[in-house]
């Protein structure tokens, strides 16, 4: 089963010239570390950095093709390295220090497609001890009781945790853009200028950068001084570069790309860490973590804010869903759905009376059904335009209320297919012929529902994905859609465009800039960018997505138990199938005395005597 | 999407039995249904059984770290056993074993 939030459609629209770098293989190492990548089987090293020699006095030749016990004298180091790659080991207690020319390194270890990685950096002392920064966070976190709270104490303990001039808590928006939403620094920090509340163009992150932060690797860039090679034995013996082969997603010292390296000196950034958050492999945010000079953290205060950082999420999805009041919209949609199962009950019997009072009970049962709730049971009721429309907030269209609530939409529509084909409109929705549009286009312009657990297409930027006028947009940037059984049926929810005058660090690139060489050099331009972003919603949390899921599939489960449950009746089975039957309540539905509006049929009943 | 939580109390000791997919919307589950464990004040001693466990996701790492941490506050200590081989692989690169006992 696929994560629910990988049915949450938000990232960037449009490809980048650089999306496509060899990122993960980039074929270099950050030149302050050495990396061995080594043959299990043969305990031979199969490739090494450049700056062995310079790093621990060895030269990369007296290395590859031999055990990496090779690169040290020191006899600890060496039995230690000898443990690391004793066969048949999957996982290692990093990090592990060991010596070398009177230095102290900290050796990382880890396996990928089938080659154990070792990692060797200079050890530094952390700020503080593991256990206290463990401590610290999670005390810190675990108290937190408003999103906004937790945003501003994790990046407080970031700072806490590395000391480093500013901390960003940067979370993706619509288009794949990004905002700061905290944002920390040092009391004498050397990066004073503030980017809280700026947005940061989506293309400054490739989509091969994007990948690797969906595995949860944090990204360290102590130094901007560029990569070295990582060289292997050539078919003569000579040492030759290693090119693209080995693939570094999950290496602390994988290379880094000279255009970022630019990026971060423009930024007037020496130094420059990136943790990714994660959700369900998906990217929800980043600690962004600067220090104008180089500085490097060990091994542990990395591990600290990785835990930091699973904890952040963890909190986060708990403290949006209480903020959202998820649990109380829960509990409304199990009462929405057992008045529709309700009212489905009281449709049904009524249609399967004869004699002379029946038709005064059917009116009298469609008298108890509000017309909406109708919509979505399995027999519903409607006008014969094949249109009705309710304006949520009158009282007697309390169900469209609440189900508008459930979602925190703006508007809704329910879409009824097959021969009696049928929108229902509620609230601030498009027109009937574009909603009917919409819903044809899942399956090719916009992803079909498949079958992978979670039956449900979320966006906050409709205009990313379909055609979109102004129009369109102002009503419905925002879509959640769900459907209900297999026959096309669905019900979606919108939300309205919400302009956001947004502040951008530096102009956002033009899409013709987007698509040309300007993307593989370093952005230089960070000043105050004034531009609205357009074209987008409030965003849908996961929670809401989940219970919008949820509420479909329990329709579903109604409609089939229904279907199951009901007797073969005169014009279901034999003529319909399993088609559901329209009803035609005429239009000119009389209101009862407190206003609520019922399901009116004509007078003579006539229509009704055709499903009856 | 679901996990399915089965508690046996013996003593001081709790032994929670985990099915399924510990996800960010799973993971309510299990906290609602450690609560009652958390609370025991004869219990001591919980165990976190994964043998059932498909996958782990890294937001339920972090739930995990702070369970520890509730159960270190109420005087408990909190382990995990019988983990999958991919799930353990995630647990190491969370270095989870550093915050909770791993057996």
């Amino acid at each position: 089963m696929t994560s629910i939030l990988s049915h949450i459609w938000n990232g960037r629209p449009a490809p980048c010239e650089h999306d496509a770098l060899p990122l993960a293989r980039i074929g270099t190492v950050q030149p302050h570390g050495v990396m061995m990548v080594v043959v299990p089987e043969t305990g031979a090293v199969e490739h090494v950095s450049a700056n062995i020699e310079d790093i621990l006095g060895v030269p990369a030749r007296a290395v590859l093709g031999r055990p990496p016990m090779a690169a040290f004298q020191d006899a600890d180091s060496v039995s230690k390295l000898a443990d690391a790659v004793r066969s048949g080991r999957r996982f290692f207690d990093n990090p592990t220090m060991l010596s070398a020319r009177g230095r102290r390194f900290e050796m990382v270890c880890h396996i990928r497609d089938g080659r154990l990685f070792i990692e060797i950096e200079p050890y530094v002392e952390a700020e503080h001890d593991y256990q206290t920064m463990v401590t610290t966070a999670m005390d810190a976190i675990s108290r937190q009781t408003t999103v906004q709270g937790l945003y501003e104490t994790s990046a407080r303990l970031m700072n806490f945790v590395t000391s480093w001039d500013r901390v960003k808590l940067y979370k993706f928006v619509s288009h794949g853009h990004g905002v700061v939403v905290a944002e920390q620094h040092s009391a004498n920090s050397q990066l004073p200028d503030s980017f809280m509340g700026y947005h940061f163009s989506a293309t400054d992150i490739p989509e091969a950068a994007k990948e690797i932060l969906r595995t949860g690797k944090t990204r360290q860039k102590p130094t901007q001084r560029g990569s070295v090679p990582l060289l292997t034995l050539g078919a003569h013996g000579d040492t030759v570069e290693s090119g693209q082969s080995v693939d570094m997603t999950d290496a602390w010292l994988r290379g880094i790309h000279p255009c970022d390296n630019g990026y971060n000196r423009n930024l007037g950034v020496g130094s420059n860490i990136i943790f990714p958050v994660c959700m369900d492999n998906t990217v929800w945010g980043l600690f962004v973590v600067h220090n104008r000079d180089e500085k490097f953290l060990n091994y542990d205060s990395r591990a600290v804010i990785e835990q930091l950082t699973m904890m952040f999420a963890s909190r986060l999805i708990e403290l949006e869903a209480h903020e959202a009041r998820i649990a109380e919209r829960q509990a409304m949609a199990q009462q929405v759905l057992g008045t529709v199962e309700s009212a489905q009950a009281m449709l049904s019997q009524s249609m399967n009376l004869r004699g002379e009072f029946a038709a005064a009970i059917r009116l009298q049962a469609m008298q108890a059904v509000s017309r909406h709730v109708a919509a979505l049971a399995p027999t519903y009721v409607s006008s014969a335009t094949g249109c009705d429309s309710a304006e949520a907030g009158r009282p007697e269209d309390r169900f469209s209320a609440d189900l508008l609530r459930l979602a925190d939409a703006d508007g809704a529509a329910i879409i009824r297919c097959g021969a009696s084909s049928h929108v229902h409109l509620i609230g601030a929705a498009p027109d009937a012929l574009t909603v009917r549009g919409i819903a044809a286009m899942f399956g090719n312009r916009l992803p079909g529902f498949g079958d992978d657990g979670w039956r449900v297409f979320a966006t906050d930027a409709l205009g990313d994905h379909i055609p979109a006028d102004e129009a369109l947009r102002g009503l419905a940037s925002g879509l959640l859609a769900v459907p209900v059984c297999n026959r096309g049926d669905m019900i979606m929810w919108f939300r309205r465009e919400r302009v956001v005058n947004a502040t951008w660090a530096g102009k956002p690139p033009s899409a013709a800039e987007r698509r040309s060489e300007m993307m593989f050099r370093p952005r230089g331009d960070f000043a105050a960018h004034h531009a609205p972003l357009t074209g987008a919603s409030r965003p849908w949390l996961e929670a809401e997505v989940v219970l919008a899921a949820q509420f479909g599939a329990a329709l579903g489960e109604l409609w089939l138990r229904q279907q199951r449950g009901t007797p073969a009746m005169p014009g279901f089975s034999a003529e319909h199938g399993r088609e559901p039957v329209l009803v035609d309540a005429a239009s000119d539905m009389p209101r009862a005395a407190e206003g609520f509006a019922f399901m009116q049929p004509p007078a003579s009943l006539g229509r009704w005597n055709a499903v009856s | 999407m679901s996990i399915t939580v089965s508690v046996q109390s013996s003593g001081p000791q709790a032994s929670v039995m985990l099915r399924g997919v510990l996800d960010s919307m799973s993971q309510a589950t299990l906290k609602q249904q450690l609560e009652p464990v958390m609370a025991n004040g004869a219990v001591s001693q919980i165990r976190l059984d994964f043998g059932g466990v498909q996958s782990m996701e890294a937001a339920s790492a972090g739930m995990l770290m702070m369970l520890s941490h509730t159960a270190k506050a109420r005087n408990k200590t909190l382990g995990i056993c019988n983990v999958p081989a991919p799930v353990l692989a995630m647990m190491h690169k969370a270095n989870l074993g550093k915050v909770i006992s791993i057996q």
